[in-house]
């Protein structure tokens, strides 16, 4: 038997909208009655159209937001019941990697530094050359120079400002990673680097994956299984090649079909 | 050379760049990180721009529109109906970007404002650049949210930045730039936090823009797919250099350079049916 990690019941997360005095209260249904759960070493892919409910989910699962109604139990405990020395060694093993590459970066701090922070927080014994040495080996992990150590995240790229997220996400090698659309704003073969990357650490420390994407093609060479959401609500799971190969629902049907194709039309 | 000549005397041409380097003052030294990049676009076409992470796109569109950092600085010149981008006084630039020239920024919080209703955002670009009365100017924001397809757009309007999906916030930004009717859009890496069906829809907004307003459209994407459908001519770059530039067709059909054939096969295989 496969060991659960994580198990959500029927989570939810409701935002009021509340415009004007007099108009009736009205909620945006962000997260409506989802359950799953998710296994050591598994690679569980969520997919769904835009505004679907893929980055509420993760932040509910982490309990960054607080959730409307629903359970969450990790590492077999429900996380309600977590005292606050387990939340911060749950803090440890349990990482995100945000969607916004930008807004997820402190523009007051330097790139080596926003990689080092969570080493320090969690590390408190080890040396200075020790961390910086080991920010550097991870940036080269993910394909930055190291040229880019002092500067600010204004000062470089997009998909650079991705790739410092996801070593800052990986430096206290997480047991289980989050990641919402973390490869979106990279480049083909530096896509296929972090992903290689990902793949050893599964490999190698039995890494656990949820992984937000659009991108098919990427969910369907990494993943073991599949949610794909609407409205907030889960329309289909299942094994990841299953569910290509033989879509049920008519959503999944046009996501799997409107990928566009690299050969030009003449 | 040939497409030099053709351009010359082109009464469609838009956007002619040439030479355009773009360096930085880092604590390591001077960097040149765009060298001597040489493209145009005319009315009503689509150049696509591909490359590696950190090539340069962004760098050479933010030198063109004045956006480089204080620590940046670029050579060479963008003539864009006529007139150089680049040497033009800060007010004559004004006159053209966000009104003739909309940029789709690669990061949504660069030009949304965080406290600011969306409908608010929207309607006082109109307003200031077009002089509309409010009431005109939210009408024509919802009539662009539309465009985008964006549902529920008379809640929207009320909504905050903050309140918006990734997914969403691009399509905001996309909305931005067709507040003023422009003439160019420059669009950085648009669709990257979209579905694929929302994909396909933007990108179909983007042939629509082409072929029935005659925009002119430069589109930077990682995406040879997205690139595919909608660029006429497509521009590689790889540290700072165009190395290679011509018809979509011909460069993804039969890449000349190294890096390019690199690039194509880096698609999985399954996605090329
Ligand atoms: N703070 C908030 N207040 C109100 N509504 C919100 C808030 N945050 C998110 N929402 C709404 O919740 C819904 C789900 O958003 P979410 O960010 O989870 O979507 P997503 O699946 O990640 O989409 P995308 O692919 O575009 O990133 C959207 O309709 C969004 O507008
Ligand atoms: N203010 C700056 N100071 C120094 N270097 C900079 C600055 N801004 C950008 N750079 C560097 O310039 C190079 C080109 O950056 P650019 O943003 O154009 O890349 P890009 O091709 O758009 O990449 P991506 O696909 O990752 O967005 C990068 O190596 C980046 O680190
Ligand atoms: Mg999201
Ligand atoms: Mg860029």
């Amino acid at each position: 038997m496969k060991k659960e990690i994580l198990n959500v019941q029927n989570l939810k997360l409701h935002y009021p909208i509340s415009r004007g005095f007099f108009v009736k209260r009205n909620f945006i249904k962000a997260v409506d009655g989802v359950s799953f759960s998710l296994f050591v070493g598994e690679t569980l892919g969520i997919v769904g159209e835009s505004g679907s409910g893929k980055s509420s989910i993760c932040r509910l699962i982490l309990s960054l937001i607080p959730k409307t109604s629903g359970n969450i139990k990790w590492f077999g405990k429900d996380f309600n019941l977590y005292k606050k020395k387990e939340i911060k060694s749950f803090r440890k093993k349990v990482q995100i990697i945000f969607q916004d590459p930008y807004g997820s970066l402190d523009p007051r701090m330097t790139i080596g530094s926003i990689i080092k922070e969570p080493l320090g927080i969690f590390n408190k014994n080890l040396s200075k050359n020790e961390s910086t040495e080991r920010v550097i080996a991870l940036m080269s992990d993910v394909g930055l120079s190291s040229d880019l150590y002092n500067r600010y995240p204004h000062e470089i790229s997009g998909g650079q400002c991705q790739r410092v997220g996801i070593a800052r996400a990986l430096i206290n090698k997480p047991s289980v990673l989050v990641c919402d659309e973390p490869v979106s704003a990279l480049d083909l073969s530096i896509q296929a680097q972090i992903l290689d990357l990902l793949d050893v650490l599964k490999h190698k420390y039995n890494l656990t994956l949820i992984f937000v994407s659009h991108d098919l093609s990427v969910v369907k060479a990494i993943c073991d299984n599949v949610i794909v959401l609407k409205s907030g609500k889960i329309i289909e799971n299942g094994i990841t090649s299953d569910l290509f190969k033989n879509p049920k629902d008519p959503y999944t049907k046009k996501l799997i079909s409107s990928v566009p194709s690299p050969i030009p039309a003449r | 050379m040939q497409l030099t000549q053709k351009n010359i005397n082109n009464s469609n041409l838009l956007l002619k760049v040439n030479n355009l380097s773009v360096f930085f003052n880092t604590p390591e030294g001077n960097i040149q990180v765009v060298k001597d990049a040489n493209f145009s676009l005319n009315k009503g076409e689509c150049l696509g721009v591909v490359g590696e992470s950190g090539s340069g796109k962004t760098q050479t569109f933010f030198s063109i529109t004045g956006l480089l950092s204080s620590n940046g600085y670029c050579k060479g010149s963008a003539i864009f109906k006529g007139f150089d981008l680049i040497t033009s006084s800060e007010e004559e630039k004004r006159r053209y970007l966000g009104k003739s020239i909309g940029f789709i920024f690669q990061d949504p919080m660069t030009s949304l404002t965080p406290h600011m209703k969306i409908g608010k955002q929207l309607s006082e670009i109109a307003i200031f650049h077009e002089k509309l009365s409010s009431k005109l100017a939210m009408e024509r924001s919802l009539e662009v949210l539309d465009i985008v397809k964006m549902p529920k757009s008379r809640d929207l309007i009320n909504s905050y930045p903050h309140e918006l999906s990734g997914g969403m916030k691009q399509r905001i930004m996309i909305a931005i730039s067709l507040m003023c009717r422009p003439e160019l859009i420059i669009a950085d890496e648009p669709t990257t936090a979209l579905d694929v069906t929302t994909q396909s829809e933007i990108l179909s907004i983007f042939n629509d823009l082409k072929s029935n307003m005659n925009i002119g459209i430069i589109l930077i994407s990682h995406n040879i797919g997205v690139i595919a459908e909608t660029s006429d001519n497509v521009a590689v770059m790889k540290n700072g250099l165009i190395v290679e530039n011509g018809s979509t067709f011909n460069v993804l059909t039969n890449p000349k350079d190294e890096y390019t054939k690199h690039l194509l096969s880096c698609i999985p295989p399954w996605l090329e049916k």
